[in-house]
């Protein structure tokens, strides 16, 4: 609890109630002497001027995260390139040092990175929803939810899915009739959730440096644009009926405290980083062993040794530089680990799983990055440090970036965040889904969810590719 | 034989209720105690059409909580006599603090019919008052009167014999406390979901609420009904926020 009675926001909220129902359903006369709270909802659930405030906000939010947040994510992941350099100087090569430099430290720690980021933005949220901001801006979405057959209490799972799809799913509890719920439900997986938020940062950081804030800003609208366009698919189809219109909550706005922002963003950060302790933790042993064995030993498809041999005797009897030398050594050695890891079992998987991400631009390796987001999005992100920081130099664990920016291109990266963004969050948000909703349902939401997103990726890419 | 069944009044001191009580009953009133205490009760018989009905006056109070007699005796009305219908007067000049008894009687899920009284002096202070859209909003038919000139009452009357007829068809409305309250009532309701006595008797909701407003009399009532262990249990959990 933040601090605040019980009773205090079970009153507010009472209040909330009252205040929404009567704007919606009594137009004050203009010139009415009016109270502060009243005069600032006249411009901001004003019919024309909210919606735009509203997006302006957004924007400013992402705005202030990407680029505020940019600052620590790079104190920490230089800090990061620091500490497992002096590890792999410090330890002999073996297979624990694998483990925990490209498992443990690639994984999990590729992911911790994102931190500040990520609290920087649940410090907004806290803001907006502490202050009755989002309130509002569920106010403003009624209007529009009207229109697609829900109405704006869905919004409020919405807003909970910024942080994680879960709890959005338990809000959904909130909405009666049984139609709506599945409905939000269903559409809910489309709010970008705080497991695919690394991924966008990654991607956009690589891809979009200049302005990965707009790119992360539109990829949170394409998915609020999804799933009002697929509310009204499921209204039309599998849940026919009219929304009824219900009480959008309006709480007096009140100036949030230090304390109450600070618990609520603290709560979900604390989420984020428990969950990179454990799920992924193990999950990234789970990958590295997957990405570790069976290892190649000496079938190569090319005598490798035999070619370092030939360097190292031009190279001893000075036939080229050593400029060269080192860059011949470095393309071998980069093969080799490629061919590491096609050789073992997750090359092996990822290959098996091409063709069908083939139309969608994505390689053998990002399909086996999002088969493992099926585990959560942010093991997406671990997948690929865990393959990049594998395929790369040595001894520079954790700057994959410009790897990653040399295999594939802008259409690519954003159209992978696309797919990122519209199948199921993950495993554990399913089986709260099956909790809340059945398993008929649940089965649906994974194939409604995961058809979606190869159709929407495969026009993108094959609309993008006539452009480039 | 005329069907016969029973009007509760509820509403804030100032909402005109004995007014609106005043010009349904006419005469015809009886005024006694309420059961061990001695705040006033009121009560009176009305025919209308072919109905008999019993008006029940209950003490004004502004919520149900467990703060003052008024409000105990007014709640526990409602609770153990069940009245077929609810009448909640509001004052209309001042709706935001009116209304908060609304809510709570929306969340008893009682059969209720909100009555904007002195509606004349709403009417002209606002643009427009959209009373179809209020009435789907509260979930309970909303009707307009003037106590004072009897305007309303035959609407009044109207309303209240049509959800008589029709109970079982109301909307159900519920009013989301956040995502914080929200957690805590579903906890406190799966705590209580075996207690087969509660569940007949109360709406789970409601009594996960007074719970969390720490409701003096509601915690005393499930101490006696509660074994010791789900009351511990319970207290544990209420002493945690």
């Amino acid at each position: 609890m933040t601090g605040d009675y019980p009773e205090v926001l079970i009153a507010e909220a009472r209040y909330g109630f009252i205040n929404g129902a009567l704007k919606e359903a009594i137009v004050d006369k203009i010139n009415n002497e009016t109270s502060l709270s009243d005069r600032v909802d006249r411009i901001v659930i004003n019919k024309v001027l909210g919606l735009p405030i509203f997006i302006l906000i957004m924007w400013i939010m992402f705005q202030v995260v990407f680029k505020l947040g940019n600052y620590p994510v790079e104190w920490l992941t230089s800090g990061l390139n620091r500490f497992s350099g002096f590890l792999n100087a410090s330890i002999p090569d073996s297979l624990l040092k694998s483990l925990l430099l490209n498992g443990i430290i690639g994984g999990v720690g590729g992911i911790l990175v994102f931190t500040p980021k990520i609290m920087l933005l649940f410090i907004f949220i806290a803001i907006l929803e502490d202050s009755g901001y989002m309130s509002r801006g569920a106010f403003i979405m009624d209007r529009i939810m009207h229109k697609i057959g829900l109405h704006g209490k869905s919004f409020i799972p919405f807003i909970i899915g910024f942080g994680c799809t879960i709890p959005a799913y338990m809000c959904g509890r909130t909405l009666e009739n049984k139609s709506d719920r599945m409905i939000t439900m269903h559409v809910n997986t489309f709010m970008s959730c705080g497991g695919r938020l690394p991924v966008y940062i990654l991607f956009a950081g690589i891809f979009f440096p200049k302005n990965a804030g707009n790119i992360i800003f539109s990829l949170y609208i394409i998915g609020i644009l999804m799933a009002v366009a697929m509310a009204k698919l499921l209204r039309v189809t599998r849940f026919k009926g009219e929304a009824e219109p219900f009480v959008m909550e309006l709480p007096s706005y009140r100036l949030p405290t230090l304390k109450g922002v600070f618990i609520h963003m603290w709560e979900r950060t604390w989420q984020y980083i428990k969950k990179a302790g454990t799920i992924i933790l193990a999950l990234s042993v789970i990958m590295w062993v997957l990405f570790t064995f069976p290892m190649i030993g000496s079938k190569y498809s090319q005598n490798y040794s035999e070619q370092i041999k030939t360097l190292n005797s031009s190279y001893y009897y000075k036939s080229i530089t050593a400029d060269t030398f080192e860059k011949e050594i470095q393309k071998i050695k980069n093969k080799m680990s490629v061919e590491k890891i096609e050789y073992s079992a997750a090359g092996r998987i990822g290959h098996f799983i091409e063709p069908v991400f083939k139309p969608l631009g994505f390689d053998w390796r990002l399909s086996l990055a999002s088969l493992t987001g099926i585990a959560g999005k942010e093991v997406v992100v671990s997948t690929i440090g865990t393959l990049f920081s594998l395929a790369g130099p040595q001894n520079n664990n954790t700057e994959y970036g410009s790897l990653i920016d040399e295999a594939y291109n802008p259409l690519i990266g954003y159209n992978f965040m696309l797919f990122t963004l519209l199948y199921f969050p993950c495993v554990a948000s399913l089986a709260v889904f099956k909790k809340e909703a059945g398993i008929k349902e649940m089965i649906f939401q994974i194939f409604f969810t995961l058809s979606l997103a190869w159709i929407v990726s495969f026009v993108f890419y094959q609309t993008g590719r006539w452009f480039i | 034989m005329p069907k016969e069944f029973t009007i509760a009044l509820a509403g804030s001191p100032n909402s005109g209720k004995t007014t609106i009580f005043n010009s349904i009953t006419g005469s015809r009133q009886h005024v006694g105690n309420y059961p061990g205490v001695t705040v006033e009760q009121k009560s009176g018989l009305k025919k209308y059409k072919d109905y008999l009905i019993n008006l029940v006056d209950l003490p004004g109070t502004y919520s149900l909580t467990a703060y003052s007699m008024e409000e105990v005796v007014a709640r526990d009305y409602i609770l153990n006599n069940k009245p077929e219908i609810i009448l909640n007067i509001v004052d209309s000049s001042n709706l935001e603090r009116n209304l908060y008894l609304a809510t709570q009687l929306i969340e008893l899920e009682t059969p209720l019919i909100i009555v904007f009284n002195m509606s004349d002096v709403l009417l002209k202070a606002k643009e427009k008052v959209d009373i179809e859209m209020l009435s789907s909003l509260f979930g309970a038919p909303v009707v307009l009167t003037v106590g004072s000139k009897s305007r309303g009452i035959e609407e009044l009357l109207g309303k209240a014999v049509e959800l008589f007829e029709k109970t079982q068809e109301r909307k159900k409305i519920i009013i989301n406390y956040g995502e914080e309250i929200e957690n805590e009532i579903y906890k406190i309701k799966k705590l209580l979901k075996n207690s087969n006595e509660l569940l007949c008797k109360f709406n789970l909701r409601w009594l996960a609420v007074k719970i969390l407003e720490q409701d003096k009399e509601v915690l005393i009532y499930l101490k006696k009904t509660l074994n010791v262990g789900e009351f511990l249990d319970l207290s544990n959990f209420i002493n945690i926020q």
